[in-house]
């Protein structure tokens, strides 16, 4: 059962990241290839705060959340200038820039080494310790990441970004600043991938750099693609399937290390035959075109 | 020490040139990133080190079939894959989505095969001298590299100014739908062109095995300073991937004498974005058009 609940809190995180990103990539029409340094950014800042500070839980989520939408303006302010490829190339290199300060910067994060003994969050003065608990927490926080997200692509403000998604021009030319609405979602989608990256913190207690790299990157967007984007469901379906595959191999009874690349493996494949027989996913609205 | 420090920037920037050339001509001629590119560079280490540590052949064999190894891969990815995404219209997001699958697909099908470890190649057979020119030392491998980089770039170049498959070639990366338009095969061209780059790849990939080490994760390093290297000196053009690749070359190698090996690729990845901020087209290259970046 604790298993069961494993799974669960695992879909919860990745279901936040996600919806997250769908917001920028579904809707936005903008492909950023940054959304695990933003969920590197939520969990080392709740690592950093409740380890060596002493904060509390929320303390450690919100500045979190505040420091990636910080560095989601420096990383968007040039990126969105720029369009399809290049500005995918660009959120690839501070992608690839912010992963090596986790991995370099020693002095902050500790590098390779990583951070260890995160303690278990306190929601209202109750210590979240089990299993159960934690899965509670998660889907909570995938909640409320699907609530602020639906807020979002169902107000006027949502329209305007899928209009800047079908064309740009078109929607600048009515008058709304399309650079400024990008800036926002990109915000909006670092921050809450940052929530997720707390959520993960405190799950696992001991974080390192090799979870926040390109990789895990893709592996968000390959949860998209396959789930659909530009939906309210499809990220989390796609959050779903993704994290059940390995799972089922686990019962297959391979080898550690042949498991891990196997399962690496399925998730390229997916995203390959995804793009190439259904680009819009299993429940999205839009298919790049 | 400035000596060896030029030497290993030769050695660097002959390296990196071989990998931002080859995704340079297929960018060209496809129009998208693609990431794949790395698949091909680790396909034929691999094929070149099976080869030689395998079955015990000697160098030449293992670098020949390396090679051959990165073509048959690079080939069969754009005939399978990416020409089948072309007939559908497929957005550059998509292909360049497609390559960043297939890339993870190939380099977990590496390790799965060959093992996630770092292994050194075989070597048979290679003179594996020093060879000293005022006080800077550099391997007979890194000799090899350079000597072939150099070859390869004056090959290239022949191909693509002098020939008519270069003509073909230059068309379809200007303007595909008007080359269509003369009665060029444009997948055909785009295959000469993967052909051509996958070449280079294999080249660089089989040596820098032998000077260095191979991991299933090779490909993807190469290719993070060949694409940098590339937009860095400008997609556009011939010269600008050579340019490009000496600048990181330059960048990487003094950074690690300098600061320390770790922080090169923050270096090196700040310049490229600050390059596609303030001058897209690379440094040399006319100037884009704000509609198309």
């Amino acid at each position: 059962m604790d298993y069961v609940l494993h799974v669960i809190v695992l879909m919860g995180i990745f279901a936040g990241l996600a919806m997250s990103l769908d917001l920028l990539l579904g809707h936005t029409g903008v492909l950023s290839i940054a959304h695990a340094a933003f969920y590197g950014i939520g969990a080392y800042s709740s690592a950093l705060l409740t380890v060596r500070l002493g904060m509390s839980f929320s303390v450690g989520v919100l500045v979190g959340m505040t420091t990636a939408i910080l560095i989601s303006f420096i990383v968007s302010l040039p990126s969105l200038r720029l369009h399809d490829d290049y500005l995918v190339i660009a959120t690839f290199g501070f992608q690839m820039i912010i992963f090596s300060i986790f991995n370099n910067w020693i002095g902050l994060t500790n590098g390779p080494f990583g951070i260890s003994g995160i303690p278990r969050p306190f929601i209202f003065g109750l210590p979240v310790r089990s299993e159960f608990g934690f899965a509670i927490l998660s889907v909570g926080f995938a909640g409320l990441t699907y609530l602020i997200v639906t807020l979002i692509i169902s107000s006027p403000f949502g329209r305007v970004l899928r209009g800047i998604r079908e064309d740009e021009n078109l929607t600048s030319s009515l008058g709304k600043n399309t650079f400024w609405f990008k800036v926002s979602a990109f915000a909006v989608s670092a921050s809450l991938a940052a929530l997720a990256g707390s959520l993960f913190a405190h799950y696992v207690t001991y974080i390192d750099p090799t979870s926040f790299t390109v990789m895990e990157s893709i592996l968000v967007i390959s949860m998209i693609i396959i789930g659909g984007a530009g939906s309210r469901y499809g990220p989390v379906i796609g959050a779903i399937v993704l994290v059940l595959l390995p799972e089922i191999l686990r019962f297959v009874g391979l080898p550690q290390s042949v498991a891990q690349n196997l399962r690496q493996l399925l998730y390229g494949v997916a995203l390959v035959v995804m793009i190439v027989v259904r680009p819009r996913g299993i429940a999205g609205q839009y298919g790049f075109r | 020490m400035t000596l060896q420090i030029l030497a290993n920037i030769v050695f660097s920037s002959a390296h990196i040139w071989l990998v931002a050339a080859g995704f340079a001509l297929i960018y060209k001629t496809t129009g998208f990133f693609n990431f794949s590119h790395a698949a091909v560079y680790t396909c034929g280490a691999y094929a070149a080190y099976a080869v030689t540590t395998g079955l015990g052949a000697p160098f030449v064999f293992g670098f020949f079939f390396g090679v051959v190894g990165a073509v048959a891969v690079g080939g069969l990815l754009e005939v399978s894959i990416f020409r089948l995404l072309r007939r559908h219209r497929a957005h550059q997001i998509s292909l360049l989505l497609a390559s960043l699958g297939i890339l993870i697909v190939i380099q977990s099908a590496v390790s799965m095969v060959f093992g996630d470890d770092v292994k050194s190649a075989g070597g048979n057979g290679l003179p594996s001298t020093v060879i000293t020119i005022g006080g800077a030392h550099l391997t007979s491998i890194q000799f090899i590299l350079i000597g072939s980089t150099i070859g390869a770039s004056l090959i290239v170049a022949a191909l693509l100014l002098r020939t008519q498959l270069g003509m073909i070639l230059r068309a379809t990366a200007n303007d595909p739908d008007l080359a269509r338009c003369i009665g060029v095969e444009i997948d055909r061209a785009i295959l000469v062109s993967f052909v051509i780059g996958s070449t280079l790849a294999g080249v660089a990939a089989v040596l820098w095995a032998e000077n260095t080490a191979l991991s299933p994760a090779m490909g993807f390093n190469a290719l993070l300073l060949g694409v940098a290297a590339a937009l860095v000196g400008g997609l556009r053009s011939i010269v600008g991937s050579f340019l490009g690749a000496v600048l990181i070359g330059c960048i990487q190698q003094l950074a690690a004498w300098f600061i320390s090996g770790e922080w090169q690729n923050v270096i090196i990845f700040l310049v490229m974005i600050l390059v596609l901020v303030f001058r897209p087209q690379g440094l040399i290259g006319e100037p884009l058009r704000k509609a198309s970046v």
